[in-house]
């Protein structure tokens, strides 16, 4: 009677953004990125992503923080003069190439 | 989502005062059963009556 | 665009064997997170047909409507079309510009995606005479495909020439009972309802690498080698008759419980064998229910991944765009 619906886990409503950023209060140069209607896969994955950056990160987490609030948290640190949102966009646009390349090499080796 | 409801729902109508129609568990005889009446079959006195399943269209979601 | 040292990967995919129900490949050169992205994607993400609504008109089978429904629903349908169809919680994908035609002035209206096809299932017990007791079968052969998507069909559909094909058993009827109802099929996905789960198995696992050191092993006597051997709960590992060198003889099948490395410990030669993860390779094991072959599910699942990635990327951007242009100084450091 009280169960969500199963499409909230996965459906973004309406009124909701995908993204959004708050700013850190206490850490300098820090962010939290809430990420809606996603869960460990894109965490997870984001996360591990940010590390290989360590250039630029200094610190990247993430956390589901309930299991019926369907959204991750990452916590972003860039370095100095590096917006963290940015380094955000480029893992996931790395990642994005990634898994270019792996559709093509699998492809080609089905075809 | 189609279970539950009222009487009416379930074809006993209150404006005519008749029954619902049952199956005896033990012969199989039709009785109809009214608000208020004993539970039980006219034909063998057998107290376990089936719901005879509706004729209209039901609708499920395969879940 | 990504700078400095940090580049996107380049992994490398190998085959190792391909049917239609399974596939067993190789991702080399990328990082645990993405190959368990991907198997989680394969699980819950990829999209296919099932069975979602059933109008039941007739029933008087042992079998209950909801009963009935639920088996319906747990049908894999041949999915290999999914893509032309649009789940309803879906967009319309096309990011073109609206057509404008010529002669009206006014949009041209496209094609929408179709969300649904019906079938139908309408079947009667058989008196096959008093010898013969033998319930009529209901299988997934006696559904009638919608006209409009003859495309669209249960598995291994009417392969009547085919005696490895056999369709898959609804339900058994007595001579006079029957069965009759409409099944609407729709799009979606596992991570709603597990019917919509394409994978038998996603497995991946990681291949050992295997040290061993025979000359610390040589002062354990034969006996004492053969106990270290059969500490392995899998068998992976024998002494050579000949050498009586321990040897690796299946290492794939190791499950990483060190039993053989605290073995060694205790017979005063820890070190001699030492066991780790080969890095960045993964070895994948995808079984499909028929729904969708199994390379189509990896791509379907990759492909899945980066419409993820796309939507928060361009919502990234979103953000760090409001950031920028939104307002003054004052909002670019509050606005996050």
């Amino acid at each position: 009677m009280n169960a969500q619906e199963r499409y909230d886990k996965f459906v973004l409503p309406d009124d909701v953004d995908k993204v959004t950023v708050v700013k850190d209060t206490k850490i300098e140069n820090a962010v939290a990125i809430t990420v809606e209607r996603e869960d460990h896969t894109i965490g997870n994955l984001v996360r591990h992503e940010l590390h290989r950056d360590t250039e630029h990160v200094k610190f990247a987490g993430y956390k589901v923080e309930h299991p019926l609030e369907h959204k991750v948290k990452f916590q972003v640190k860039g370095s100095k003069d590096r917006d963290p949102i940015e380094c955000f966009k480029d893992a996931l646009q790395r990642l994005d190439k990634e898994m270019d390349s792996i559709e093509h090499a699998i492809t080609s080796k089905m075809a | 989502m189609n279970q539950g409801g009222t009487a009416a729902r379930y074809g006993y109508n209150a404006a005519t005062g008749e029954g619902v129609w049952y199956v005896c568990g033990e012969c199989g005889a039709e009785n109809k059963v009214k608000p208020g009446d004993t539970i039980q079959c006219r034909e063998c006195g057998y107290r376990i009556l089936y719901k005879k399943r509706t004729r209209r269209v039901v609708q499920y979601e395969a879940r | 665009m990504a700078s400095g040292t940090c580049r996107p990967r380049d992994p490398k995919v190998n085959i190792l064997s391909s049917t239609s129900e399974a596939l067993n490949f190789e991702l080399l050169d990328t990082d645990l997170s993405v190959a368990n992205a991907l198997r989680r994607v394969m699980l819950s993400e990829v999209p296919t047909l099932a069975i979602d609504l059933v109008e039941i008109h007739y029933n008087n089978t042992v079998l209950n409507d909801e009963f009935i429904t639920h088996r319906l629903g747990l049908i894999p349908i041949l999915s290999t079309r999914v893509n032309d169809f649009k789940a309803w919680y879906e967009e319309d994908e096309s990011d073109e510009e609206e057509e404008i035609d010529p002669n009206t002035g006014y949009p041209i209206e496209r094609e929408e995606a179709p969300t649904e096809v019906v079938f139908k299932l309408n079947a009667i017990g058989e008196d096959k005479g008093s010898e013969n007791d033998e319930p009529t079968l209901v299988t997934s052969d006696d559904i009638e495909l919608d006209p409009r998507f003859p495309g669209i069909a249960p598995i291994d559909y009417r392969q009547y020439d085919n005696p490895a094909k056999r369709p898959i058993v609804i339900m058994k009827l007595k001579p006079g009972q029957a069965i009759s109802l409409k099944a609407t099929v729709r799009k979606g996905i596992g991570k709603d309802h597990a019917k919509w789960n394409p994978c038998a198995t996603v497995v991946f696992r990681i291949p050992p690498i295997i040290h061993i050191n025979n000359q610390m092993l040589s002062k354990l006597t034969e006996g004492q080698k053969e106990e270290l051997v059969d500490s392995c709960p899998t068998k992976i590992f024998k002494v050579n008759p000949d050498s009586k060198e321990v040897e690796v003889v299946n290492s794939d099948q190791y499950t990483y419980d060190d039993e053989i490395v605290r073995k060694a410990e205790l017979l005063g030669v820890s070190g001699a064998i030492l066991i780790k993860e080969k890095p960045e390779h993964f070895v994948f094991t995808v079984e499909s229910t028929g729904s969708l072959p199994p390379h189509e599910i990896v791509v379907g699942a990759i492909r899945t991944l980066k419409k993820k990635l796309r939507v928060l990327i361009k919502d990234t951007n979103r953000v760090l765009s409001e950031q920028r242009y939104g307002g003054g100084d004052d909002r670019y450091q509050m606005n996050y």
